[in-house]
């Protein structure tokens, strides 16, 4: 793997440069980030917050902090759980985090409220929005949702995005019976023939749906145009301005984290079961939670991270997301810019060769079954 | 003077001054703390420049909640309904069960433990399997809420049916009077207060088993309003519907403790 692309030169000075020389036995790693050596003695403490409780699309930060990837640049990382995306957003702009992983959504959808964060690394190109139904169901496409009652999460991703996906498959909203639901019951709620549909986040549904064995079709969202970024690496902007050398130093450490596990997918299921024990006494939870990673890999493969280098965003695509947030989600949201919550300032100096993306694509191969209608 | 013309008129003028100082500070002081902290908070959320999302200043809310009334009061009605409805089934559920742990030694033995047990449970954990035994309609948070609700009526009731003066029983018994009048007259007008203290944490309680049952599965309700407005980042709209909430709660918990004090005078302060 070339961690650290031909060219690439890092904000260190000469002097420190001079001494991460002299300590090469010290490792790779730790070599790759200026705050390595400053902070060896008295790690900075940094707080990051998950969208949600640790599953198998988001647990790889938590991977990063037990192979010791953000230890080796001078971070003690303190990971908590998030209450979706919307709140660990704003957890994160209020300074109760330093740096979260969340769903673009919530970044795009705070932002239009004037609650601003910046992504620094974009990890998910996908974010899998879509329509789970069962397999034997008569709803083939979308307009057969029409006169059906369709589950949702309300404060799930995608729940705001759904009359957007509706007009783009010119489907009346007002047709169509909604049903919020707790995040407990959603997929039981489509199993037990309480709803016709739910919609959700395929990382999330759709391996709890094949744990329990149950057979679904999934109308992804992205097929009709509505394609967000999944999960992005979000901190407050004053910290990009103030301490870039630190931002710089997380999002390496962040990304190497997610190389390791999509390197190593059953080494790190086999490191999170370890660590919580709980994720592999329920029935069908480790498959569950190998099946999301793989539904989450499958998203990383994508064209801007392939050209332009590991957690690179394309700032069109993220724009158009923007605005069908200010169309859809956020009616009465306020106007703003794709460079007030996103930069690429940090991202891109990492890459995976095209063997290594070809390991990633093999690997999940397997789950685009699940990802169709 | 008029006063010591007639010394008794301005006696009962004085303590009606005083009786009605004495009103305004009770409604007045609290008010004017109430003002005094959405005063703080509108300055300080203004100060600090804190923005809306995060914390919106009350004046924003205000504005959501004149801007939004319909849409509110369309969400509103299905959880005051069907907090009635929980509360109104709760208390006769909870007044009748006390009434037979109260009047039967038996049945006290068999239920009484269980009904401590059952108090001991989570309840909020047990919402979702509602939605699994009771289904999606408002079955499912009705039940809930009579669940939650239910238990301060029974604990409350029985404490006053137990707690009748010995003397009052021995007169009854010397009297010939049957159990049931003996319930009828003393022990139920004497178990009054203790019904009511019950019955004032149980409005509070069906409200709150009505929102958990509506954060659970809904299609209309201030929790499903208060669900959709997170999903929106619209904190303003969220406190908008809390305070709807809490008029309403605050309400109910009055019309609650009038119905204590003209019950109490048609049966008489029994003495605890």
């Amino acid at each position: 793997m070339s961690i650290v692309p031909p060219g690439f030169t890092r904000p260190a000075s000469a002097g420190r440069r001079r001494v991460l020389v002299g300590t090469a036995a010290a490792g790779a790693a730790a070599m790759l980030s200026p705050y390595a050596n400053v902070h060896a003695q008295t790690p900075r403490k940094v707080s990051i917050s998950l969208p949600w409780v640790v599953n198998g699309s988001n647990f790889w930060p938590v991977i990063g902090r037990e192979r010791g990837f953000f230890k080796s640049r001078g971070f003690d990382v303190d990971i908590q759980r998030g209450f979706g995306s919307i709140a660990a957003t704003q957890a994160v702009a209020n300074g109760k985090f330093d740096f979260g992983f969340v769903f673009t959504p919530g970044i795009v959808i705070n932002a239009a409220r004037g609650l601003m964060v910046q992504a620094v690394a974009t990890v998910g190109y996908d974010s899998l929005m879509g329509v789970a139904i069962p397999e034997d169901s008569p709803i083939k496409r979308p307009a057969d949702l029409e006169g059906r009652t369709v589950g949702m999460v309300l404060t799930s991703a995608e729940a705001p995005f759904f009359n957007a996906w509706l007009d783009r498959v010119k489907v009346d909203p007002k047709k169509i019976v909604r049903q919020a639901m707790d995040s407990q019951l959603i997929e039981r709620s489509l199993i037990n023939k309480q709803v016709d549909a739910i919609t959700c986040i395929g990382t999330s549904s759709l391996p709890l749906f094949q744990s329990l064995g149950y057979d679904t079709r999934f109308m992804s969202w992205a097929q009709n145009g509505l394609d967000f970024y999944s999960g992005q690496v979000i901190t407050r902007p004053e910290m990009v301005e103030k301490d870039a050398g630190f931002v710089q130093a997380m999002v390496e450490a962040f990304i190497e984290s997610l190389i390791f596990t999509l390197r190593n997918p059953e080494e790190a299921v086999e490191i999170i079961t370890k660590l919580q024990p709980e994720i592999a006494a329920v029935k069908g939870g480790r498959e569950n939670f190998a099946l999301a990673q793989a539904i989450a890999q499958s998203t990383m493969v994508a064209e801007e991270a392939i050209k332009n280098g590991m957690g690179w965003a394309d700032m069109k695509k993220l724009q158009s997301m923007i605005d069908l947030t200010l169309k859809f989600g956020v009616t009465d949201g306020k106007p703003y810019t794709v460079e007030q919550i996103a930069t690429n300032r940090f991202a891109g100096k990492i890459r995976l060769s095209a063997a290594e993306w070809d390991g990633v694509r093999k690997n999940t191969a397997g789950v685009r079954r699940l990802l169709t209608t | 003077m008029e006063v010591a013309a007639n010394p008794a008129l301005s006696n009962a003028a004085l303590a009606r001054r005083r009786e009605m100082l004495l009103t305004l500070r009770r409604i007045g002081l609290p008010v004017a703390a109430a003002a005094l902290f959405l005063l703080v908070w509108e300055a300080g959320t203004r100060w600090a420049n804190i923005p809306e999302v995060l914390l919106p200043p009350p004046s924003a809310v205000l504005d959501r909640l004149v801007r939004n009334f319909p849409l509110l009061m369309t969400h509103a009605w299905p959880t005051i309904w069907q907090s009635l409805a929980g509360f109104a089934i709760a208390t006769v559920l909870g007044i009748v069960l006390a009434s037979l742990l109260s009047a039967s030694t038996l049945i006290r033995e068999t239920l009484y433990p269980n009904v401590v047990f059952f108090q001991l449970i989570p309840k909020i954990a047990l919402a979702p399997l509602f939605v699994v035994w009771f289904g999606l309609g408002p079955e499912a948070r009705l039940s809930f809420s009579v669940f939650v609700s239910f238990f301060p009526v029974v604990i409350a009731t029985l404490a006053g049916l137990d707690n009748v003066e010995r003397d009052l029983l021995r007169l009854c018994r010397a009297l010939t009077a049957s159990s049931w009048q003996t319930f009828v007259s003393v022990r139920l007008p004497h178990a009054v207060p203790y019904i009511f203290s019950g019955m004032k944490i149980a409005s509070t309680f069906a409200i709150i088993g009505v929102i958990v049952g509506e954060f659970i599965t809904s299609r209309v309700g201030l929790g499903y309003l208060i669900l959709f407005a997170s999903a929106q980042a619209e904190t303003a709209l969220i406190l908008a519907a809390i305070c709807v909430l809490c008029v309403f709660g605050l309400a109910f918990y009055g019309v609650v403790a009038v119905a204590e004090k003209w019950t109490i005078r048609i049966f008489g302060d029994a003495p605890r």
